[in-house]
């Protein structure tokens, strides 16, 4: 079955312009929408209409609908920690799997409505997202993606995202909070624990090459 | 306040989202929205059952996340019973204020198999 992927389906991942499969290392320096840092405790601009309905429905410009069987599938695919990409027949390479299967959870967490977590939690920001679109790329392009070590894409409560490994060299966490910044907490072997000070977060290339390390 | 002994089960709410692939509990469940959450709401199993503690903030989506009191004492936090107007059963966790201390405790939780919020 050929892999027909929607021109209007890749070009809303985002805010940014994304490309199809195939990456070019020169199209590191993506595109950016200029937005204004959400606040964490309100979002004005959104659409919050979508709060208001039970999940989220069939739209054009909704990502990977073209994969999933129906609305249901995609919404519990992605709560029961499903790969979206087993609800295709298509056989993709595990490197993209994993890139489909972390930008659909962007996604998810860009449609969490305000108090999905506790009162006063949010979902995704702006900023959030398209850092952390952009940070899948770059994964993908360092082949980070193709290791053998499972990725977790998790909303955090308050605008942000975590991706978490467990790997050859012990485990990471790498938080994008709602302004975008990043931070990481890594485990050692030998039990010890590392963690970016609030203070001081660090750039998204550090990031990556803490990665890189802990998965080998 | 009633006792709770290291041996006494409590009772985390868990959003799916923080479930990870192999089952186990991100750091992330033991956040707020003051980023970490250094008064932990859990129930203490012997005064409420897990269906009962899974659906008392009336949300759904959630799953039921259990461990034993010994193991954030010996974190060196605090676990107190804590009984409100409408849950006697409400216990704190006290004292996370890292996610540090966040991925420790995320690591003592287990989840409680075919439990699950009515949505």
């Amino acid at each position: 079955m050929a892999l027909a992927v929607p021109e209007k389906s890749v070009d809303t991942i985002g805010s940014t312009r994304a490309q199809t499969p195939t990456l070019d290392v020169d199209q590191l320096g993506l595109a950016r929408t200029t937005r204004d840092v959400d606040n964490t405790s309100s979002q004005p601009g959104r659409d919050r209409s979508v709060w208001h309905r039970a999940s989220p429905p069939l739209s054009p410009h909704r990502p990977f609908t073209w994969v999933a069987k129906g609305e249901s599938d995609w919404v519990e695919a992605l709560v029961n920690r499903k790969s979206l990409a087993t609800l295709s027949s298509f056989a993709f390479p595990p490197a993209l799997r994993v890139m489909i299967d972390a930008l659909a959870r962007i996604a998810y967490a860009f449609e969490l409505p305000e108090g999905w977590f506790e009162r006063g939690s949010v979902g995704l920001s702006d900023r959030a997202r398209s850092t952390a679109i952009d940070f899948v790329f770059r994964m993908a392009i360092d082949g980070l993606l193709a290791k053998e070590a499972s990725l977790d894409v998790i909303p955090t409560p308050i605008g942000g995202i975590q991706f978490e490994w467990a790997g050859k060299n012990g485990e990471i966490e790498v938080e994008i909070d709602a302004q975008g910044q990043f931070y990481t907490l890594v485990t050692l072997p030998d039990g010890s624990f590392h963690e970016t000070p609030r203070s001081d977060p660090i750039p998204a290339t550090t990031a990556l090459t803490q990665v890189k390390r802990i998965l080998g | 306040m009633g006792e709770i002994l290291d041996e006494d089960w409590l009772y985390r709410r868990l959003h799916a989202a923080c479930i990870k692939n192999d089952g186990t509990i991100s750091s992330i469940a033991f956040m707020t929205n003051n980023f970490p959450d250094e008064q932990a709401s859990v129930d203490l199993a012997k005064l409420t059952t897990p269906v009962e503690s899974v659906n008392r903030d009336g949300k759904g989506h959630r799953k039921l996340g259990q461990l034993q009191a010994g193991g954030p004492r010996a974190l060196g936090l605090d676990v107190v019973h804590d009984p409100l107007e409408y849950n006697d059963a409400h216990s704190l966790i006290l004292g996370a204020d890292s996610k540090a201390m966040c991925r420790k405790l995320a690591r003592l939780v287990q989840v409680v198999p075919g439990i699950e919020s009515r949505t």
